[in-house]
């Protein structure tokens, strides 16, 4: 397996309360990853973990490696000697709500990010932001509103529009947190061939509650519970011949 | 109880009821050969119903697939009842072939049963073995069955290899023999894509056909 993100003995702390233990797993380049599992099982910091997003938390802490194997960048994200800020730019966030800028417009929401990153020429930026509006399936329904407000977009067009933005700069890795869960079925419909498409381009890692999402789009599934991981395995495996008996119970919902 | 779980036993229900049905109607066949007894109507309508409970298995698997999406154990068990209600339904279909036998040859209790004998009871308990398998989940009794399946066969190629060497004077003794003996040999196949279909539902494993 070609993975472009190893996890290796990753423990993550909130304060003193230990929420993950001793995670390994390979991330495969070019794939859809989910990862499921009962609320609170850790599915979310994991998430955070992979970007350096959870150490921002006060008291959060981190033990453990990952190595990315990214274009830019090779090697352990928590050495000590790597900028978090430069990892976090390889790998963009969706959030479970969409959250555009609600005073941008629709362009300046995708063109912000290469502008506070320095980029200037006009011309490279306008070509960036229709082409990421295109990957994200969004550009034909916004492209007599594009000056309009971010907010004035509908549930799924504004996630759209978040996937544009977290594109926009080129990352490796789509890290996204339960991404459809406040969208009716149709728009989670959208975006769920979006992420297919999306994946010839980008390595996605989807956190999701819905177990029937990670087994219509993920390659591979990972099933956690209290913080650990259980199990690990291409999608139809871990939905057909569950090795587990703790999957098994989680995803035939015989659970508690 | 889960939602599932109710649909689920309705399935099973089905199942089992076939399962009585079907190898109810085996036995009345290979009776109705060698005593030559009339049983057609019998059989014929056994066969019907299980024909019938077949479509009502698959009914029903399908709204437990579309209502409950199921996956893993409950996935492999629903799928595996639809193979299973297929096996029943053809044991049903080849005991009318058989019956369908005697109304063309008449009476053939004159005879000799030794082969035939020997191939239906041997049919008869890999019914019964697959049966089992299914109700209490028993991988021992599944494997037992797709051995003796080489029994049944091997009983059905050395009377076709006896056919060519002996060239019988009683043809039609012969004809209805052979013809009876595919029918087992048929059914035997079907118990043990039952067992198989059970060994699935334990292990998840699928075994190439042979």
């Amino acid at each position: 397996m070609d993975a472009i993100l190893s996890v290796r003995n990753l423990n993550a702390w909130y304060g003193e309360k230990q929420v993950l233990y001793d995670i390994n797993l390979d991330i495969p380049r070019y794939h859809i990853t989910a990862i499921i599992g009962p609320s609170g099982c850790g599915k979310t910091t994991f998430l955070r973990c992979l970007n350096r997003l959870h150490e921002l938390g006060q008291g959060n802490k981190v033990k453990g490696e990952v190595y990315f194997n990214g274009k830019n960048f090779k090697g352990n994200i928590y050495d000590p000697k790597v900028d978090a800020t430069e990892i976090r730019r390889y790998m963009g966030m969706v959030f479970q709500k969409p959250n555009p800028f609600p005073m941008l417009s629709v362009y300046d929401n995708v063109a912000i990010g290469l502008k506070i990153n320095g980029i200037k020429d006009k011309k490279k930026i306008n070509e960036i932001v229709m082409n990421s509006l295109k990957k994200a399936y969004l550009l034909d329904e916004v492209k007599d509103s594009l000056h309009k407000s971010g907010a004035s977009l509908s549930g799924g067009q504004q996630q759209r529009l978040c996937i544009a933005r977290a594109i926009a700069y080129n990352p490796e890795v789509l890290l996204m947190d339960e991404p459809t869960s406040a969208l009716d079925p149709i728009a989670t419909s959208k975006i769920e061939q979006l992420l297919v498409e999306l994946k010839k381009e980008f390595t996605i890692v989807i956190v999701t509650h819905n177990m029937q999402q990670a087994a219509r789009i993920a390659d591979y599934t990972a099933f956690m519970y209290l913080g650990k991981l259980i199990e690990f395995a291409p999608t139809e495996e871990l939905f057909e011949t569950p090795k587990n008996e703790l999957t098994e119970r989680y995803i035939t919902g015989k659970f508690g | 109880m889960r939602l599932i779980d109710e649909g689920l036993q309705k399935l099973t229900s089905k199942i089992i009821r076939m399962a009585i049905l079907s190898r109810e109607t085996v036995e009345l066949a290979v009776r109705a050969y060698l005593n030559n007894e009339k049983l057609t109507e019998k059989i014929f309508h056994n066969s019907e119903t299980l024909r019938i409970l077949q479509d009502e298995v698959s009914e029903l698997a399908v709204e437990l697939i579309a209502r409950y999406q199921p996956v893993a154990s409950d996935l492999r068990y629903i799928k595996s009842c639809m193979e299973i209600a297929y096996g029943f339904s053809r044991f049903g279909r080849y005991a009318y072939d058989i019956m369908q036998v005697l109304e063309v040859f008449g009476d053939l209790s004159k005879c000799d049963h030794t082969k035939l004998i020997k191939a239906s009871e041997t049919v008869h308990k890999m019914i019964d073995l697959s049966i089992e398998a299914f109700i209490n989940k028993d991988l021992n009794k599944a494997e037992e069955v797709e051995k003796m399946d080489d029994e049944v066969d091997d009983i059905y190629e050395s009377h076709l290899a006896s056919l060519i060497k002996e060239k019988p004077t009683n043809l039609n003794c012969a004809v209805s023999a052979t013809l009876i003996l595919r029918y087992l040999e048929r059914i035997a196949d079907h118990a043990s894509y039952i067992a198989e279909a059970v060994l699935y539902i334990i292990k998840g494993e699928r075994r190439p056909r042979k």
